[in-house]
């Protein structure tokens, strides 16, 4: 049998197995979803703003549009790993994975997808009829769409890795928790999740583009309301693909020196 | 009641000595505060760089508010997530039979026993805010800090009224472990004043999940723009919610079975 051939079956498994206990969640993630409703209350706030007439740009409609979709992606990028990790590693929990044939990270993966696949139906459903209900058209081409598509994966992929990465330094603290807090604080002002960047200070959209917070809502946002296309979206790829290879290759790197540690401890 | 409050202080010093354990926890949790505290300024910016007002609110009483929403998040954090989060878990294992042998009030014991000490910062950061925000406002003033007081207080009470009896539902359906996401969810409607929120959210948020009185209405008192009839109110809707919580727990409890019997 070929690696390949070998590896599909492996990541079949582990994805069937985990879409199998995720669909016993589905009450779970009904309630996880509405957990992540901030983006909601906020296009309610500046909905009520836009009521007298166009706020910096953006009509009510437009707000209703921005928001529904930020609801969206950030669902469909909906990560928690940190906890399984910082869990995994301070009980010892983690020794029995290592026990088997293929790197615990891919078993976090097939997770993650399967939790998307379950979840998927579940918000689309919602943010059409929002959509539909706020009279807000999204310009549906194949480019807006599957450049969407295209980014909404890019920004899980930073999102799993910058979390995996934080939640590997268990291995040396137990304060990974509060600093995936500090991190989440930060990320959901700096991605747009709570306003559109645009309508932020010239000084802080100065600096934005050279962090990777605006891949993980804002640029797949703009990518499906149209506002991102061409070359400009070409762009967006390439950058957003370079800060997800940067967590991944730091993922890695703090994973070979942490299982050292690991092992050091005895656990 | 001097007994209650000396068992209280003995379990919260018995928190306190857990926790100090994790002390770099303590200013991780500070500076997340400052952290959340500053972006949320961010937005408020943002916000009125677009408008003058939001919700005929000015900046000043908005940040007044900003400062009551996280004062009301502490609290919750503080006191209310560690103890009732683990009724469900009481109910499950059948634990709460040793708490209702005891010589005192199972309500007592099941609300107090817990408190997350590393918090306590965030705390501190909220009254601060408070504070400056009536003194831009020009509201600082006794009679303003106290009808505050009054309003928080009431806040307070409908808090703890409402979580308790969803938290008591535990009894009849066991597994409510994430009853408290939910809340987290309609109380972040709480960091802007209502009247910034269409019509129906706002009638929502007032009559049905009563974020209204939580940040609203003390925010208001900071401002000196209550009215008695709001005030009024506010005290009712805690003392019916409370009254109301308490005639819950007692049913609950005459329907207990306990899991271990």
């Amino acid at each position: 049998m070929t690696t390949f051939a070998a590896n599909w079956r492996k990541g079949r498994a582990l994805f069937v197995h985990a879409f199998a206990s995720m669909t016993e969640y589905r009450a779970e993630i009904v309630i996880w979803m509405i957990s992540g409703s901030l983006p909601l209350v906020m296009m309610a706030m500046w909905i009520g703003l836009a009521a007298d007439g166009p706020v910096g740009g953006y009509a009510a409609a437009d707000f209703a549009a921005y928001f529904l979709v930020v609801f969206l992606v950030r669902q469909l990028t909906v990560v928690w790993v940190i906890w399984e990790l910082d869990r995994e590693i301070r009980l010892g929990e983690l020794s029995p994975k290592l026990l088997r044939p293929i790197d615990p990270v891919w078993g976090h993966v097939a997770d993650n997808l399967a939790e998307k696949a379950v979840r998927l139906p579940l918000v689309l459903l919602p943010v059409v009829a929002g959509l539909w209900w706020a009279g807000a058209r999204l310009p549906l081409t194949p480019e807006s769409l599957g450049g969407f598509a295209l980014l909404v994966v890019g920004a899980w992929v930073i999102k799993f890795f910058q979390q995996y990465a934080t939640g590997l330094l268990t291995f040396w603290t137990d304060q990974t928790v509060g600093l995936e807090r500090v991190w989440f604080s930060v990320s959901m002002v700096l991605s747009g999740a709570l306003a559109p960047l645009d309508l932020f200070p010239e000084a802080v959209r100065g600096v934005l583009p050279y962090t990777p917070f605006p891949y993980l809502v804002d640029v797949p946002v703009q990518a499906l309301l149209g506002r991102l296309a061409g070359p400009d979206l070409l762009q967006a790829f390439a950058v957003q693909g370079a800060w997800g290879l940067a967590f991944f290759v730091g993922s890695r790197l703090l994973w070979r020196n942490g299982i050292r540690r690991y092992g050091a401890v005895g656990a | 009641m001097r007994r209650y409050l000396r068992i209280w202080r003995i379990f919260f010093t018995h928190s306190l000595i857990q926790d100090l354990e994790y002390r770099l926890n303590w200013w991780l949790n500070a500076f997340n505060t400052l952290l959340f505290l500053g972006s949320s300024a961010l937005v408020l910016w943002v916000v009125f760089t677009q408008a003058d007002a939001i919700g005929g609110w000015t900046f000043d009483q908005a940040l007044t508010l900003l400062g009551v929403y996280l004062l009301i998040e502490g609290v919750t954090v503080v006191f209310l997530v560690p103890n009732l989060n683990r009724v469900p878990q009481y109910v499950r294992k059948g634990e709460l039979d040793y708490l209702l042998l005891k010589p005192i009030a199972a309500r007592f014991i099941v609300s107090t026993r817990y408190a997350s000490v590393w918090w306590v910062p965030q705390l501190g950061l909220a009254l601060a805010v408070i504070l400056v925000g009536m003194a831009r406002q020009g509201t600082l003033t006794i009679g303003h800090l106290g009808l505050l007081a009054l309003m928080l207080v009431a806040a307070i009470g409908t808090l703890y009224a409402v979580w308790f009896a969803l938290t008591t539902t535990a009894f009849w359906f066991v597994k409510v472990d994430n009853v408290s996401e939910l809340f987290t969810a309609f109380f972040a409607a709480g960091r802007f004043p209502v009247s910034a929120y269409p019509g129906w959210v706002r009638a929502l948020l007032t009559f049905v999940v009563p974020v209204a009185f939580l940040t609203t209405v003390p925010a208001e008192a900071a401002a000196g723009t209550l009215t008695w009839g709001w005030a009024l109110a506010a005290v009712g809707v805690a003392v019916v919610l409370l009254a109301a919580s308490q005639a819950l727990w007692r049913y609950a409890l005459a329907s207990y079975t306990s899991a271990s019997s």
